[in-house]
């Protein structure tokens, strides 16, 4: 069990970790990853396909992350505004952070697990507990009402690729 | 110049939906995507959605980097009650130490004690030897010496 969680860990950190990060913070990221894969290594590994198992692991780590956002609601978190001096992609990540603020929460996660954490529809579908069909028809709705929030600001001078990393076998 | 109506229809939903397949990675139907991307909308869309896809990555370190945990001032507050509870320990345990070597009985650091108990009237020892004193002798010293 404990030689599937060091698995687990070297398969999946760098995906819960770029996922956290956008959800809960660059600061508590780091501590919010270690604790997802103590849960895992102290859990029974569901018997199930890779995908069924990473779609595990990212269930794990979106309840946390609720969690965790709640508990910093009932506390009061501080929001970083943006500043006019900024540079254009530190004013892009400052609005696009907004933006996803105002996303209903489930079409957030679903919008996060797919860009951040590279997650596939259905292995969103199994870790949001919702159908593929659901999981595009929130994704897509998530995606135009950003692409409305951030209008002009998005694509001024970018370069992309098509391919990313978790996108690589 | 291209008429309005040699343009293929405006992409229904479900044409956005094929170019979100793709650029997903997920299976799509190429003559959809064909037909989502012979429209300008569904160009635009693929061009946006890879641009805010950029942005997504911009926005937070792209690996696993465990930073060192910045301590909350609660724990500061802990550290420096520890800090302080130590020192004030090791200068009682030091005070207390001392009290206790002073009250020590003195033969365990090696020193023979002499007691003077004065509670006791003890009479001084006879003497051993009695010389007595016998008149018309010279006691001047004469011979030796100075």
């Amino acid at each position: 069990m404990i030689a599937d969680a060091n698995l687990l860990f070297t398969a999946h950190r760098d995906g819960v970790f770029r996922y956290l990060c956008r959800i809960v913070g660059y600061g508590d990221a780091g501590e919010l990853t270690q604790e997802v894969f103590l849960r895992v290594s102290r859990g029974p590994v569901p018997q199930t396909s890779d995908a069924g198992t990473r779609a595990w692991v990212f269930s794990i780590a979106r309840n946390l992350a609720l969690n965790h956002v709640r508990d910093g609601k009932r506390r009061g978190v501080t929001v970083e505004l943006p500043d006019q001096g900024m540079a254009p992609t530190q004013e892009l990540t400052a609005l696009l952070r907004q933006a996803l603020e105002r996303l209903p929460a489930l079409d957030r996660d679903v919008f996060l697990l797919r860009e951040a954490g590279g997650l596939s529809y259905d292995e969103i579908a199994l870790a949001c507990e919702l159908t593929p069909d659901a999981v595009r028809s929130r994704l897509h709705r998530a995606r135009q009402q950003l692409r409305s929030t951030l209008g002009p600001a998005l694509g001024h001078g970018a370069q992309t690729s098509l391919v990313r990393p978790h996108d690589k076998p | 110049m291209t008429s309005p109506d040699s343009l293929p229809p405006t992409p229904s939903d479900a044409s956005l939906l094929v170019v979100e397949a793709f650029i997903d990675g997920e299976a799509i139907d190429l003559a959809a995507l064909k037909d989502a991307l012979a429209h300008p909308e569904g160009r635009e869309h693929l061009v946006e959605l890879l641009a805010l896809r950029e942005a997504v990555w911009t926005m937070a370190p792209r690996g696993y980097a465990p930073a060192e945990r910045a301590r909350r001032p609660f724990e500061r507050g802990v550290r420096w009650f520890a800090v302080a509870a130590a020192v004030m320990l090791s200068v009682t345990t030091g005070y207390l130490a001392g009290q206790g070597a002073a009250r020590r009985p003195a033969e365990s650091s090696g020193v023979e004690a002499i007691v003077l108990d004065h509670s006791v009237n003890a009479a001084p020892p006879l003497p051993t030897h009695v010389i007595p004193l016998r008149s018309g002798v010279n006691w001047t010293e004469t011979s030796g010496g100075r």
